[in-house]
C-alpha cells in the first residue's frame, strides 16, 4: 500500500514541487492550507506522515500540532519551517513533533526521513543494525562485514549507519552532509567523496560484491542489487557531473 | 559624586569605596566637626559671660571705693583703713582688693586682701585687664596731703584707684565644665562611627534591594522591579529601571519578529525556488538541461548559505542575550570536526591533527558553538595549499578558567591591514591569494564567529604573517558546574 502524507503548507508553489517530487518517489500527498483544512483531513485521510508548515497565513502549525497530540494520536509529524534558530526547533519538537526541516530543503531529503519515521512508527529497533553481510553495533559502534571487523573512523561508522537504515535509498550529498555535520556549513568541495571513498574502500575492497553505489546525478546507495531498486537510464542523468566514477 | 582623592595614601581611595561607607564616614566627619565647634562656641561663651559678670561687679565695686577714696586726706588713719578692710573682706561674691597707686607705680596703700604690688604698671587706660592671676580696674583718683603735725592739707595729688579680684574661682568653674564636656566627646567618638554604619546601612537598603531586584529579573521573562509607589528617589530609580527593560523588551521583541519575518520572506521563496528545480532536475530528459539545472541549483545553495548566515548574524547579535543554553562538551565536538574536516584536508594536501585535546565544558548553545570550529577549520583548510599543515589544539586552563582552541596553520596568512578589517561584515581578504581560485564565501563567518564569541563572554584573537600562516586563538569561560552534560552529536564519536 502506498503511503499517504498530509501537506499543510500554504505556499502553493512549494505544495506542488513537494507533491510532484514525492509522487515520482511512489508517495501519494494530499495538500491543505490551512489550520482546520488540516483538522479535517486528519480526520477524514488517515495520513500515515503529516508535513506541517509553522507560519500559515495569519495561523500557528502548532495549534494542529497540539490539537493532534491532545487527541493521543501518534501520526509521525514532520515540521517544515523558515525559522531555523535553535530554540525554534526545540520548541517545535517539544510541542511533539518527531522531525523538524528548515527551509529551503530537498525533496529526496523530505522522502527519506518520511521513510524512516514511517518505518520507525511500524517496528522497534534492536541494538543491531544490519544489511545483507554487513552488521554495525550501535552501542559498541563497531562494524562487520561477513563476521570480519572493519576497522572505520566514527565519520565512517555514522556514514555506514545512515546507509543501512535507509537502505535501498538515493542518499544525496547534502543528506550525506547533514548526518555528519549537522549545520548549515555547505561546501562546494567533494568532501562527501572522500569520505564515501574511504568508506567503500574499506567496506567493499577485497570483497566480490560492491555494496555502495554511486548513482549518477542523485547521490549514493547501500544496495545489494541496485539496478533492480532504482531503475536509471543513463542517458537522462547529465546532473551533479562532479561525483566520483563509480568502480565496483 | 564627589571626586576627591587623598594624595599621598595609596591605601586610601575616596572613589574606590562603596557609598554606604562613604555615607557613614561623611556622618561621622560631620557629627564629629560639629559636636567639637558646638562644644567650643559653648565653652568660648560661657567663660566670656563669667568674665563679662566679673568685669561689672569689678566697675561696681571700682564706683563705690572711687566715692569712698575721692578727696579723702593722706595718710590714712587707722581707723579709716579697718574700715575699708572690713568693707571689702564681707564682699558677697568676690575677694576684692585695693590698691592705691602713685604716678609711678609705687603703692601708697594696699588692703589687707590685696596680692604684693605688681610693680611698674601701665595704667594709662581704665580699661579692663588681665594681670597674672587677677583681674582689675583702673581709676584716676586725687589724694590730698596732710601734715602729720599741724593736720592741715598741704598739697593734693594724683594717684591711680586699682580694684581687682582673683581669677580662680572663675578657673576652677572652666575645669568644672571641661570635666563634663571630656566624656561627652569621648562617648561621640565611641558611639557615633557604629550608629553612623547602621544609619548608612538604613538609608541605602532599598537601594541594594533595587540592585537584588534588578539583577534577578531575566530579560525573556515578564517580570518588573516592584514599585515602593512612595515617590522618592528609589522609586523614581525603579521606574528608570523599567521603563529600560521595556525598551529592551521591545528592542529585542522586534528583533525576534524582525528575524523571523526576514527568515520567513527570504526562505520561503528560496524553497518554492529550489525544491521546483530539483524535481526539473530529476524529470530532465536531455544533459544540457540537467546541466544547467545543475548550475541554478549551485547558485540557489550559494544564496541559501548567504541566506542562512545572514540569519545567524541577526540571531547572534551581541546585545541579544542567549536564550538557549545547555552544557556543551566542547572537545568532543572539536574532534568530531577534526575527524569530519581531515578528510577534506587530506584530499587538498594538507595535514590535519589535533595535538592535544583536554576535556572542556563550556554554557552555550551548541550550534552556535558548532558554527565556531567549522569556520575556523574551513578557513584554515581554505586558506593553506598543498603541503601545509594543521594543527588544532583545545586546553582546559583552570588557573584562567578558560578553554583555549588554538589553530595554528601554515597557509597564506593575512596582511596586517586585512587583519584590521577582519569581522567587517562581508569582507574578505585578498591579501596573497587568487580570488578567482578560492571557494566562494559570504564573507560574514568571521562576523558571526565574534557574535557567538562575545554573546558567550569570550575573545577571539588572530595571529599572522604573510606567507608563513594564522594563529587563531579562540577562548570560552569553562563551565565548571557538574550536571548533566548534553551534545547531541556526542554518541557519533
Amino acid at each position: 500500500m502506498a503511503t499517504k502524507v498530509l501537506l499543510v503548507e500554504d505556499d502553493p508553489v512549494l505544495a506542488d514541487a513537494i507533491r510532484e517530487g514525492l509522487s515520482d518517489e511512489g508517495i501519494i500527498t494530499v495538500g491543505v492550507s490551512s489550520v482546520s483544512e488540516a483538522l479535517e483531513a486528519m480526520r477524514t485521510q488517515r495520513p500515515d506522515t503529516l508535513i506541517l508548515d509553522l507560519m500559515l497565513a495569519g495561523e500557528s502549525g502548532l495549534d494542529v500540532l497540539r490539537t493532534v497530540r491532545a487527541h493521543r494520536d501518534q501520526t509521525p509529524i514532520i515540521i517544515i519551517s523558515a525559522l531555523g534558530t535553535t530554540e525554534q526547533r526545540v520548541k517545535g519538537l517539544l510541542a511533539g513533533a518527531d522531525d523538524y526541516l528548515v527551509k529551503p530543503f530537498e525533496i529526496k531529503e523530505l522522502y527519506a526521513r518520511i521513510v524512516a519515521l514511517v518505518r520507525r512508527s511500524q517496528q522497534q529497533e534492536g541494538p543491531i543494525l544490519s544489511f545483507g553481510p554487513l552488521r554495525l553495533e550501535l552501542t559498541t559502534r563497531r562494524a562487520f562485514r561477513d563476521g570480519k571487523e572493519l576497522k572505520l573512523s566514527p565519520t565512517e561508522i555514522s556514514l555506514l549507519e545512515l546507509f543501512i537504515r535507509r537502505e535501498n535509498q538515493v542518499l544525496s550529498r547534502k543528506m550525506l552532509y547533514h548526518q555528519l555535520w549537522e549545520s548549515d556549513w555547505e561546501s562546494e568541495t567533494n568532501v562527501i567523496e572522500v569520505h564515501i571513498n574511504r568508506l567503500r574502500s574499506k567496506v567493499d575492497k577485497g570483497f566480490p560484491k560492491a555494496l555502495i553505489h554511486t548513482i549518477r546525478g542523485r547521490g549514493y546507495m547501500l544496495s545489494e542489487n541496485p539496478a533492480s531498486v532504482v531503475p536509471i537510464d543513463e542517458s537522462e542523468s547529465g546532473a551533479m557531473t562532479q561525483s566520483a566514477p563509480v568502480t565496483p | 559624586m564627589y571626586d576627591w582623592e587623598f594624595r599621598g595614601s595609596e591605601m586610601f581611595q575616596w572613589r574606590e569605596l562603596t557609598l554606604k561607607t562613604k555615607t557613614a564616614l561623611i556622618l561621622i566627619l560631620s557629627t564629629w566637626v560639629s559636636a567639637s565647634l558646638i562644644g567650643l562656641a559653648s565653652r568660648s561663651a560661657f567663660e566670656y559671660l563669667v568674665h563679662r559678670h566679673i568685669d561689672i561687679e569689678l566697675t561696681d565695686d571700682a564706683k563705690d571705693f572711687h566715692a569712698i577714696l575721692d578727696k579723702e586726706r593722706f595718710p590714712f588713719t587707722d581707723g579709716q583703713i579697718t574700715r575699708w578692710n572690713r568693707r571689702l573682706a564681707i564682699h558677697p561674691t568676690h575677694r576684692i582688693f585695693v590698691h592705691v597707686i602713685d604716678q609711678e607705680g609705687k603703692a601708697l596703700w594696699s588692703s589687707i586682701t590685696a596680692p604684693p604690688p605688681f610693680g611698674k604698671l601701665s595704667i594709662g587706660n581704665d580699661s579692663h585687664q588681665t594681670i597674672g592671676q587677677f583681674r582689675v580696674v583702673h581709676q584716676p583718683i586725687e589724694l590730698r596731703l596732710i601734715d602729720a603735725e599741724t593736720k592741715k592739707e598741704v598739697a593734693r595729688q594724683e594717684a591711680t584707684m586699682q580694684v581687682g579680684c582673683a581669677m580662680d574661682l572663675a578657673k576652677t568653674a572652666m575645669r568644672e565644665l571641661d570635666k563634663w564636656i571630656l566624656p561627652v566627646v569621648v562617648w561621640l567618638l565611641v558611639v557615633v562611627p557604629p550608629l553612623a554604619w547602621l544609619i548608612a546601612g538604613w538609608l541605602l537598603l532599598p537601594l541594594r534591594q533595587l540592585t537584588k531586584e534588578t539583577d534577578a529579573v531575566q530579560i525573556h521573562e515578564d517580570r518588573w522591579i516592584p514599585r515602593s509607589m512612595n515617590g522618592d528617589d528609589i522609586d523614581r530609580l525603579a521606574i528608570t529601571v523599567n521603563g529600560l527593560l521595556q525598551r529592551t523588551r521591545e528592542s529585542i521583541q522586534l528583533n525576534e519578529d524582525w528575524l523571523a519575518n526576514a527568515a520567513h520572506q527570504l526562505r520561503g521563496p528560496l524553497a518554492a525556488i529550489m525544491s521546483n528545480i530539483e524535481v526539473c532536475a530529476d524529470r530532465a530528459r536531455d544533459q544540457k538541461t540537467g546541466e544547467m539545472l545543475e548550475k541554478v541549483t549551485v547558485e540557489c545553495n550559494y544564496l541559501k548559505k548567504i541566506v542562512n548566515q545572514l540569519l545567524l548574524l541577526g540571531e547572534t547579535n551581541s546585545d541579544r542575550r542567549e536564550s538557549v543554553c545547555s552544557q556543551v562538551a566542547w572537545d568532543r565536538q572539536v574532534l568530531q570536526a577534526v575527524d569530519f574536516f581531515e578528510a577534506l584536508a587530506e584530499e587538498k594536501g594538507v595535514l590535519l591533527r589535533s595535538s592535544q585535546i583536554d576535556g572542556a565544558v563550556v554554557l552555550g548553545n551548541p550550534d552556535h558553538l558548532r558554527f565556531i570550529i567549522q569556520n575556523v577549520l574551513d578557513n584554515a583548510i581554505k586558506y593553506t595549499s598543498h603541503g601545509g599543515t594543521i594543527l588544532v589544539e583545545l586546553r582546559a586552563e583552570k588557573d584562567s578558567n578558560e578553554a583555549v582552541l588554538r589553530v595554528q596553520d601554515t597557509g597564506i596568512g593575512i596582511s596586517h591591514e586585512d587583519q584590521k578589517r577582519i569581522g567587517q561584515r562581508f569582507f574578505r581578504s585578498n591579501s596573497g591569494r587568487n580570488p578567482a581560485e578560492t571557494p566562494r564565501g559570504s564573507g560574514l563567518g568571521l562576523s558571526i564567529v565574534l557574535n557567538i564569541v562575545q554573546s558567550m563572554q569570550g575573545s577571539f584573537q588572530i595571529s599572522s604573517e604573510l606567507g608563513r600562516g594564522t594563529l587563531v586563538t579562540v577562548r570560552l569561560p569553562l563551565d565548571t558546574s557538574t550536571t548533566q552534560i548534553s551534545d547531541r552529536h556526542g554518541n557519533d564519536v
